[in-house]
């Protein structure tokens, strides 16, 4: 399988589709590449020129003791790009995927076309996180019940740095779909990554990418959310304080819709991929526009 | 080629792709990858550049993969599997691995 030496570690990839503009696919966290072979990544092949990977300690790429910070695992991307030689790229990730992304965004926008941030958490705005909306809290409290986590244990772990146990309960549950459901979603390879790295602590790091930094991004962004994201509000005060950013919403959908809704993701974020800054420009002019009549029937 | 011959290459791969391969299993067509050979989605995507490897043209596995994830197959067995390969093997002989 193909696999690059980057940063000293053997990281796995997978490249499909079109001779156009390059596309990087980049999953979450405990994921693995595989997660956009159901639909999403066909739904982009024909136009676009795919590299999908594995991130540090997941899929087949190697695992490490550390290193899983936005930070690190941009610099990771870097490191890739250039050895497989992608100069500019359009990046669409999920959830963590999507936080790698804006850093990498934010260290190298030379680089960056533009950006979907499928869902993505920033650590320096959890505040804006609303943890009891979690469609798989939401949708599993006899699940978790069951393992012994009430919603207040589960709170109470959730709110410490280190969240290794929360992600570890997450997916011992059985699986709602796929090829295994009804089996423990939790591998022996997730077991290792949290067992044997600081994965789940690193993750939370807020690893540079602070708030005032985010107001400096320049490239164009989708941030792409479920409506019953707990999310939501950490989406809509991105696209406030970032300046080349649109939020557009998946209906009646949470966290990963990018697994259960993938047409519906690709109809979205196609118009993006196809020329960013302009799609940008025109939903920021016709969102300013809905202000502005808002503003008059207000007054009226 | 054969059936047979690729049926026979296809098993070995299939060993090759799990560390822990258990040698008492007897794989025959109705072979479920997932829940009797123990595969994650992983581990068939890495099958998948294993196949297109040895058999040295690419092969539309992300197509194949969805379409089962669409029908909600519950496995995807050795005779689907062989099923695709002689399908795609025959029909796009010119295509070559990116």
């Amino acid at each position: 399988m193909p696999k690059v030496l980057v940063n000293g570690i053997q990281v796995h990839y997978q490249k499909r589709g079109a001779n156009g503009p390059d596309v990087v696919l980049i999953h979450g966290i405990t994921s693995n590449l595989a997660m956009w072979y159901n639909g999403l990544l066909n739904g982009f092949v024909s136009e676009f020129h795919i590299t999908a990977y594995d991130l540090r300690g997941h899929g087949l790429t190697d695992i490490t003791p550390t290193g899983y910070t936005s930070e690190n695992l941009a610099a990771d991307l870097r490191a890739l790009l250039d050895v497989l030689g992608l100069d500019k790229v359009i990046i669409v990730g999920h959830s963590f995927g999507g936080t790698v992304g804006l850093h990498f965004a934010l260290d190298n926008p030379e680089r960056v076309r533009g950006l979907v941030m499928m869902d993505s958490g920033v650590a320096c705005l959890r505040y804006l996180r609303i943890i009891q909306d979690w469609w798989g809290w939401e949708g599993r409290p006899s699940d978790m019940k069951e393992k012994g986590l009430s919603l207040d244990k589960f709170l109470t772990l959730d709110s410490q740095q280190d969240v290794t146990e929360v992600i570890r309960h997450g997916l011992s549950v059985p699986r709602r779909a796929g090829f295994k459901k009804g089996q423990t979603g939790l591998t022996p390879r997730q077991q290792k990554l949290l067992d044997e790295t600081r994965l789940g602590y690193e993750f939370r790091d807020v690893a540079g990418l602070t708030e005032e930094r985010l107001k400096t991004v320049k490239t164009p962004v989708m941030a792409l959310y479920g409506e019953t994201s707990p999310y939501s509000k950490m989406a809509a005060h991105l696209a406030k304080i970032m300046p080349n950013t649109c939020h557009e919403v998946i209906e009646a959908t949470g966290h990963f819709y990018a697994i259960h809704k993938p047409t519906m993701a690709v109809e979205k974020i196609l118009p993006f991929l196809r020329d960013p800054e302009g799609f940008v420009r025109q939903r920021k002019s016709e969102s300013e526009a809905v202000e502005v009549l808002a503003g008059e029937l207000r007054e009226k | 080629m054969t059936r047979e011959r690729v049926r026979h290459d296809l098993v070995e791969l299939l060993k090759d792709a799990r560390e822990d391969w258990d040698h008492s299993v007897t794989v025959t067509d109705n072979t479920g990858i997932f829940n009797e050979l123990g595969f994650e989605s992983i581990d068939a995507v890495g099958l998948s550049s294993a196949l297109e490897g040895h058999f040295e043209q690419a092969l539309p596995f992300p197509e194949f993969m969805s379409k089962a994830k669409e029908q909600n197959l519950k496995d995807i067995t050795v005779g689907q599997l062989l099923d695709f390969l002689m399908q795609n093997l025959e029909s796009s002989a010119e295509r070559k691995v990116a």
